[in-house]
C-alpha cells in the first residue's frame, strides 16, 4: 500500500494483485490459507478482496493515466486501453481451461509418441522377416509369433519408459526442481508401455501372418512396382532424380506414413503454435471439440513441438535407412554404373526432403484447420507459420536423412553382383 | 586394350579363399573374348577386378592404358562411368524406373556436362536393341530376354571401350541367350568396343574370338 501511494499518489490505485507465496496446488488447505489473508487484507486496508487461481487473462477495457514520471516529461493520458487482464470470479474454471489445453498438446505429443512406437515396431518385424519366416517354416503357431511380437513391444516399451523417466527425474533433481510424486514416477513407464503395446499391434498382426515359404525363397524384399504401366508425359532426365525418390517414399508407403503422420502432428503443432504467437498475442483460446481452451504459450510448449520434431526426425530417418538397406543392390548397381558417391548421397537426401515435405503438407493443413475452427480467420504472421510447417520437417527429412545417405554412399559397387 | 598381371584375390572373410591365383593375361582393342570355366573357378571375380568393383589382393590391372590400381573414389567412379559397361546375370534394373530412365540413369547426375541429349541418346539405344516399342515399360512388365536388351543399352550409353558381361545368358531360355549373344557380337562388330563375357554356355564360347578358361583361379 505505501509503496502504490509512493508511486501513484491517494486516488489512483484501481487494483493490487498480491500473490499468496507457497500456494502452487489447488487444495482445501490453499483455499483456507488464501482466505485468511483475503480477510486479513479487507480488515486491516478496507478494500475488497476478490480471490483468484492462475493468471491467465483476458482482454479488458482500462483507463491508462500517465504516472507523475510522465506527466512531468509532458506526456498525457493515454486513454483507454484494451490489455490482458484476469478477470474476476472464473478462476477455477480458468483453471480447467488451462489444464484442458495443456492437455490438448500433451495429448498431441503422446499421439506423435505412439506414431513413433508403431513405426519401430514395423521396422523391427521387417527386419525380423526372414527369421519369422523360418520359425513358422519351424512349427511355431501363429499366435506364438503374435506374442513374441507383442513381447518385444513390452520390454522395449518397459525400457524406454524407465529410461526416460529416470532420465527426465535425474534432470529435474540437477535443476533442484521437486520430483513428481511416486504414482506419476511409476505410472508414465506403465503409459509408455501401454503406447508401445498399442503401436505394435499391428506389426503383431503381420507378424502372425508371415508365410513360410515365399520369405525363404527371397532374397530380400520384395521389388514391388507401384506403378502405371505407361508413363504420361516426356520422361525426362532432369526429373528423374525427383522421381526416383518419390517412388522410393511410395514403396515403403505403410512406414513413409507412420513418419509422415509424426511429422505432420509436430508440423501442425508448430503451425499453431507460430500462428498464435504472431497473430494472438501468445495466447491460444476459442472452443475446440466443446471445451473453452485458454493457454499462453510458453517456453514448454516450443519444447513440446520441439521433441515432435525430434521423434519425427528419428522416425524418418529410421524409415529412410530401411529404404537404404533395402536397396543396397540399387544403389550398388549405380555405383558400379560409376556414380560418384555425392550423386548417391544426394539422391537419399532428397528423398528425406520429399518425405519431409510431404508431412510438412499434411501437417500444415492440420495446424490451419485448427487454428481455423478456434479463430475463423488468419493474420499476417500466419505467413511465417506456414513457411515454418513446411520448411521445417523439409529440413528435418533432410537431417534425417544425413546418416542414411550416408550408409548409402558407403555401399560398395560389389554388393550389386553379390549372389541371391 | 586389358592387361592383367600376376593378378591374385584371396577373399579373408571366414576362412581364406584364392579366388585367383597369378592370373596374367593381354585382351586387345575390339576382341570378343570368353571367360569359361566351372563356378568358382574365378570367373567373376576376374571381371569384378577388371571392372574395379573389387580390388585385388595383389598384382596390377590396366585398362585402356589406365592403371585402375592408383584410382581411388571419385576417380574410379568416374573410370567406371567413362570406359566400363556393366552387362550382369541379373539385369540388376531398377525395377521402378521405366526401360528409357534405366538406360538413361548411368549420366543422370552428369548430365550437364554432356554433348548429346541424354534422352534422345538413350531412345536411340533401345532402338538399336531391338526395344523401340517398349521405352516406358518396367522392367517387370519385360521379360527376361528384353531386360537384359535393356541393360546392355544402359551398357552403351557412355560408349564404353569396354563391356564386362558376367553370365548375361545365365538367367534366360536358350533363344533369347542366343540372341543376346548375336547382340553382344553384333555390337562388337559395328562399334569396335571390347567384349568380355564370362560365361558356363559353349554357345557364347563358339561366338567369341578366343577363349579363356579358368580353373581354380588360374588361366589353364
Amino acid at each position: 500500500m505505501e509503496a502504490a501511494r509512493f508511486i501513484g499518489g491517494d486516488k489512483c490505485i484501481s487494483a493490487i494483485r498480491v500473490r499468496v507465496d507457497g500456494i502452487d496446488q489447488l487444495t482445501p488447505q490453499a483455499q483456507s490459507k488464501i482466505e485468511a489473508v483475503a480477510s486479513e487484507i479487507h480488515r486491516k486496508t478496507g478494500l475488497d478482496v476478490d480471490i483468484m487461481v492462475g493468471s491467465s487473462p483476458r482482454p479488458v477495457l482500462i483507463l491508462r493515466r500517465s504516472d507523475p514520471v510522465e506527466l512531468a516529461t509532458g506526456i498525457p493520458d493515454l486513454g483507454y486501453v484494451e490489455e490482458w487482464w484476469v478477470q474476476k470470479n472464473v478462476t477455477l474454471s480458468y483453471h480447467r481451461r488451462i489444464q484442458s489445453g495443456h492437455l490438448l498438446l500433451i495429448t498431441a505429443l503422446l499421439l506423435t509418441g505412439g506414431l513413433f512406437a508403431a513405426d519401430m515396431a514395423w521396422a523391427d518385424l521387417l527386419a525380423r522377416q526372414r527369421t519369422l519366416a523360418l520359425q513358422k517354416a519351424l512349427g511355431w503357431r501363429s499366435s506364438s509369433l503374435m506374442t513374441q511380437t507383442l513381447r518385444r513391444a513390452l520390454l522395449s516399451g518397459l525400457g524406454a519408459g524407465a529410461g526416460g523417466t529416470a532420465l527426465a527425474a535425474s534432470i529435474l533433481a540437477l535443476a533442484r526442481h521437486p520430483l513428481p510424486s511416486l504414482p506419476w514416477l511409476l505410472g508414465i513407464p506403465l503409459l509408455v508401455t501401454a503406447l508401445s503395446l498399442l503401436g505394435s499391434l499391428y506389426p503383431a498382426l503381420q507378424a502372425a501372418r508371415v508365410l513360410p515359404i515365399p520369405l525363404l525363397q527371397m532374397a530380400g524384399l520384395r521389388h514391388r512396382a507401384r506403378r502405371p504401366e505407361r508413363t504420361r508425359g516426356r520422361s525426362g532426365s532432369f526429373l528423374l532424380p525427383a522421381r526416383y525418390a518419390l517412388l522410393g517414399v511410395a514403396r515403403r508407403w505403410s512406414r513413409s506414413l507412420l513418419a509422415g503422420l509424426t511429422a505432420a502432428l509436430a508440423a501442425g503443432l508448430l503451425v499453431l503454435l507460430v500462428g498464435v504467437v504472431t497473430d494472438r498475442a501468445g495466447y491460444l483460446s476459442g472452443t475446440l471439440l466443446g471445451e473453452y481452451i485458454l493457454v499462453q504459450v510458453e517456453g514448454y510448449h516450443w519444447m513440446l513441438v520441439g521433441v515432435g520434431l525430434a521423434l519425427a526426425a528419428a522416425g524418418m530417418g529410421n524409415s529412410l535407412l530401411a529404404g537404404v538397406l533395402e536397396r543396397r543392390r540399387d544403389i550398388g548397381v549405380l555405383k558400379a554404373l560409376g556414380w560418384r558417391t555425392v550423386a548417391v548421397a544426394r539422391l537419399f537426401l532428397l528423398e528425406g526432403a520429399v518425405l519431409g515435405l510431404l508431412g510438412g503438407v499434411a501437417g500444415t493443413a492440420l495446424g490451419l484447420s485448427v487454428y481455423l475452427a478456434l479463430y475463423r480467420s488468419v493474420g499476417m504472421g500466419m505467413v511465417w507459420a506456414l513457411l515454418a510447417g513446411l520448411g521445417v520437417p523439409v529440413g528435418g527429412g533432410v537431417l534425417a536423412a544425413a546418416y542414411p545417405a550416408r550408409m548409402a554412399a558407403r555401399v560398395p559397387p560389389v554388393e550389386a553382383l553379390r549372389a541371391e | 586394350m586389358i592387361t592383367t598381371e600376376n593378378l591374385t584375390k584371396i577373399y579373408t572373410d571366414g576362412a581364406p579363399v584364392r579366388a585367383l591365383e597369378d592370373v596374367t593375361l593381354e585382351i586387345a582393342a575390339g576382341e570378343f573374348v570368353a571367360i569359361t570355366g566351372p563356378s568358382g573357378s574365378g570367373k567373376s571375380t576376374l571381371l569384378n577386378l577388371i571392372g574395379t568393383l573389387d580390388r585385388p589382393t595383389s598384382g596390377r590391372v590396366v585398362v585402356d592404358g589406365v592403371d585402375v590400381g592408383t584410382l581411388r573414389g571419385n576417380a574410379l567412379a568416374d573410370f567406371r562411368r567413362e570406359r566400363i559397361g556393366f552387362v550382369f546375370q541379373m539385369f540388376h534394373l531398377v525395377p521402378t524406373l521405366t526401360a528409357l530412365e534405366n538406360v538413361m540413369l548411368p549420366l543422370v547426375p552428369y548430365r550437364r556436362g554432356l554433348k548429346f541429349r541424354l534422352e534422345d541418346r538413350a531412345r536411340e539405344l533401345l532402338e538399336a536393341v531391338g526395344l523401340g516399342d517398349r521405352l516406358h515399360h518396367l522392367p517387370g512388365q519385360l521379360s527376361g530376354g528384353e531386360q537384359q536388351r535393356v541393360a546392355i543399352a544402359r551398357a552403351l550409353i557412355n560408349t564404353p571401350k569396354v563391356i564386362l558381361a558376367d553370365e548375361p545368358t545365365g538367367n534366360l531360355d536358350s533363344r533369347a541367350g542366343a540372341e543376346i549373344v548375336a547382340l553382344l557380337r553384333q555390337l562388337n562388330r559395328e562399334r569396335g568396343v571390347t567384349v568380355l563375357v564370362a560365361t558356363h554356355n559353349e554357345v557364347v564360347a563358339q561366338a567369341a574370338d578366343r577363349t579363356l578358361r579358368l580353373r581354380d583361379g588360374r588361366v589353364v
